[in-house]
């Protein structure tokens, strides 16, 4: 044997019980570095069609180093799968939406541009929950584990419309409801997902997430009436005249004729994103503490054969995570966003426990048919997991 | 060997502890729990890039979730050398088939740039019906003109259509065309869809002879009689969807913008060398004297120059940027023309009468 962490051991099965323990570790392999910037010439080159192809290479990459009992899990997708997934929704949703609406307004019918404009809006929103639930089963069903696949049995349709539900109860409470409505959307995915012929359970109540969500809701208060007051201060310290003296700079600066306004709006803009840099950072870092114990408590409500997950997030170490991968991908101009991932992944699969024991022997291989096409709405919606 | 290599059979979870034997024919995979079969060669394939210091995966093709997983380094060696094609590597069938792939997406890239950009903005441009371009062209008069009046001084008016007459009488095949002047200071001309032209103000003040602005209105009368504006817009629509379609509507959306941007400007300075050329032909049919244009960009380029010693790389920069062609090349080009006996475009009671038209104005109406 040349090196038992990478190979499979047979699980010493637990006779009292009949399953075994689960250990999953991450095992960094070469060649990412490589594989990165591959990827970003290539998108480059063919003026980002390629990057579908990337995705899966990289998952391929970061898939065969996550080991379960030793055995690697395996990324089975292609890219020609997400290229069609986006060929797809370009088809159907993308280019209709475009064509109609622009060509109600070159045919003079305004008003009927911004109904088509409205409806697609609504209908974009409304399917967005269906945007993650396929592409989350895209994933499982091209996930293998000692050749086994996952899978997603439920129906994307009923998942979006709980997503939509969630949406508006959010809102209409101030976020009030979304604590309990993760939970439905968790309750229902993951009831749903299977491993083999095998189903996760998830059973518990939002109750536990409540304590957490109050201090982050009046910690979210308290920032803005903090940011709001620190706003002021500024105003007023540089004084009303130079405010408005700044702003009719930059009126000047963006006639045409003033070539020396370029600097004044590059500071403008700079100003902006700094802004921006600073409130999203604020509220992120409040927030994560509510994230951390949601990930905690749903990793405990989850249940697969007889073992439970324990998830050890703290708000600390997520915004680390996240700011952290926010700077590598921001200075690398994306071109280290494979490492982003890789440290995501790692930082799962370093604070998840399993807990209890699996009868991995009788898991036997899913019966569901493999969709062909890939994560196309997904895309066209541009959120990334992983 | 037989603790050296695992099998997944594909149908469950279980690892099964199996001998195999390296034949000829393929690989015999036999154990306690297994029944004895064979995995030929070329039904084999790698699952990742075989390496040293991992055990070797393979997969048939044949069986859906089999794996069979090798550690011993000589029977790694005895399948690699039996089937060379799991090494992957430098392979010439994988490696051409890779550059064909990408050469064929630049090559759908291109064609596709070409005919988003160039061809159908041409095509559509010529297809799309009067109605379309009537309500297109009113409202990019309305936003371009903004508030400003209409200038309607009657004699004025007389004189501006006898001067568009007497330009497009140089044109074998004139297009439809309506021209009004708006009571604005700044110095400009355009052509929008529907063969609506508009002249401002700070235009004929500017103007020293009816022969510029006769120029001015010719080159002009190129955009509609080409149909650029609205051309123009199509493919604004065209680089939209391209730029989603590119980006996925996300990250790149801003690289996305500047780059439609750049592309809508460049075609300007395209479009502006067709409506120039067609302004030389046209006034040389209709015997119209180019010196007038000459004398008029003369004096554009002076006020370029004064605002070049003002402020130097940027104004360049813009100039570079900027949709009209470089002046003191559209003046070499027009000095080319022979110039002839010019016709009087307009007599000066009437070049008066034009240069005053906006004495009485009215607000824009829906014409």
């Amino acid at each position: 044997m040349t090196d038992t962490a990478f190979s499979s051991q047979p699980e010493s099965v637990n006779q009292t019980s009949g399953g075994s323990t689960i250990t999953i570790t991450y095992l960094e392999k070469p060649g990412l570095g490589w594989l990165s910037i591959k990827n970003w010439l290539l998108s480059i080159i063919t003026l980002g069609v390629y990057r579908f192809w990337a995705k899966t290479n990289v998952r391929k990459h970061i898939w065969s180093c996550i080991h379960i009992n030793g055995e690697p899990l395996e990324y089975t997708g292609k890219g020609m799968e997400l290229f069609l997934g986006f060929l797809v929704i370009f088809f159907i949703i993308l280019l209709p939406f475009v064509v109609l609406v622009n060509g109600m307004q070159l045919a003079g019918y305004p008003e009927m541009a911004l109904v088509f404009q409205l409806f697609f809006t609504v209908l974009f929103v409304s399917l967005y929950g269906m945007a993650i639930y396929r592409a989350r089963r895209y994933r499982l069903s091209r996930t293998t584990w000692r050749g086994i696949r996952g899978g997603l049995t439920g129906s994307s349709f009923k998942y979006s419309m709980l997503y939509f539900g969630k949406m508006i109860l959010s809102s209409i409470t101030m976020g009030w409801a979304t604590p309990a409505m993760n939970l439905e959307l968790q309750d229902r995915i993951t009831n749903e997902m299977q491993f083999g012929d095998t189903y996760f359970s998830f059973k518990g109540r939002s109750g536990p997430l409540y304590s957490r969500y109050a201090a982050c809701w009046f910690g979210s208060i308290f920032v803005y009436v903090v940011l709001v007051l620190v706003s002021a201060g500024i105003f007023f310290a540089i004084g009303k005249e130079n405010f408005s003296a700044f702003f009719a700079g930059l009126d000047d600066a963006l006639k045409e004729d003033n070539s020396n306004g370029i600097s004044t709006i590059i500071m403008f803009v700079v100003m902006i994103y700094a802004g921006f840099a600073i409130v999203f950072g604020l509220f992120g870092i409040v927030w994560s503490f509510y994230k951390a114990r949601e990930l905690a408590v749903f990793a405990s409500y989850t249940k697969f054969d007889n073992a439970t997950f324990r998830f050890n997030a703290t708000g600390w170490s997520l915004v680390g995570l996240w700011l952290g991968n926010f700077l590598l991908v921001l200075f690398t101009l994306g071109i280290a966003s494979p490492f982003a991932m890789q440290r995501m992944v790692k930082y799962f699969i370093s604070r998840l426990e399993v807990v209890g024991w699996i009868d991995v022997q009788k898991i036997t291989q899913s019966k569901q048919k493999l969709d062909p096409r890939g994560e196309g709405m997904l895309d066209a919606f541009d959120l990334d997991g992983f | 060997m037989a603790s050296s290599v695992q099998f997944f059979d594909g149908k469950t979870a279980a690892v099964h502890d199996v001998s195999i034997d390296i034949t000829h024919q393929g690989i015999r995979i036999f154990g306690s729990d297994v029944e004895s079969i064979i995995w030929p060669y070329d039904k084999l394939d790698a699952v990742e890039t075989p390496h040293t210091e991992r055990p070797l995966r393979l997969l048939n093709v044949k069986v859906h979730g089999a794996r069979l997983i090798i550690n011993s380094e000589q029977d790694k060696t005895r399948i690699l050398e039996l089937a060379p094609h799991l090494e992957g590597g430098p392979n010439l069938k994988r490696s051409s088939k890779f550059i064909a792939w990408t050469a064929a997406i630049i090559v759908a890239v291109i064609g596709l740039l070409y005919g988003v950009l160039n061809l159908a903005p041409q095509v559509f441009a010529q297809m799309m019906p009067d109605t379309w371009r009537e309500t297109l062209g009113k409202q990019t008069e309305n936003s371009l003109t903004k508030s400003a009046r209409q200038c309607t001084n009657p004699k004025g008016q007389k004189a501006l259509l006898k001067l568009a007459a007497k330009v497009a009488a140089g044109s074998d095949n004139p297009p439809d065309f309506s021209v009004r002047v708006y009571d604005m200071k700044m110095m400009n001309a355009f052509a929008v869809p529907g063969g609506r032209m508009v002249l401002t103000r700070g235009l004929l003040k500017a103007a020293d002879t009816p022969d510029e602005i006769a120029g001015v209105f010719a080159h002009e009368l190129g955009h509609v009689y080409h149909r650029h504006p609205e051309a123009a817009l199509v493919r604004i629509l065209g680089i939209q969807l391209l730029v989603g379609m590119f980006t996925g509507g996300g990250t790149g959306q801003t690289i996305g913008e500047v780059a439609s941007l750049a592309t809508v400007l460049s075609y300007s300075r395209d479009a502006e060398r067709q409506a120039d050329s067609f302004a030389q032909k046209t006034m040389k049919t209709a015997k119209i004297n180019p010196e007038g244009l000459i004398t008029f960009f003369g004096r554009v380029l002076k006020l370029e120059k004064k605002l070049n010693s003002k402020s130097g790389t940027i104004s360049t920069m813009l100039n570079i940027l900027s949709t009209h062609p470089g002046t003191e090349d559209r003046i070499k080009k027009l000095k080319a023309l022979p110039k002839g006996q010019g016709v009087e475009v307009l007599t000066p009671l009437e070049w008066k009468a034009l240069k005053n038209i906006c004495n009485k104005t009215r607000k824009p109406t829906d014409t």
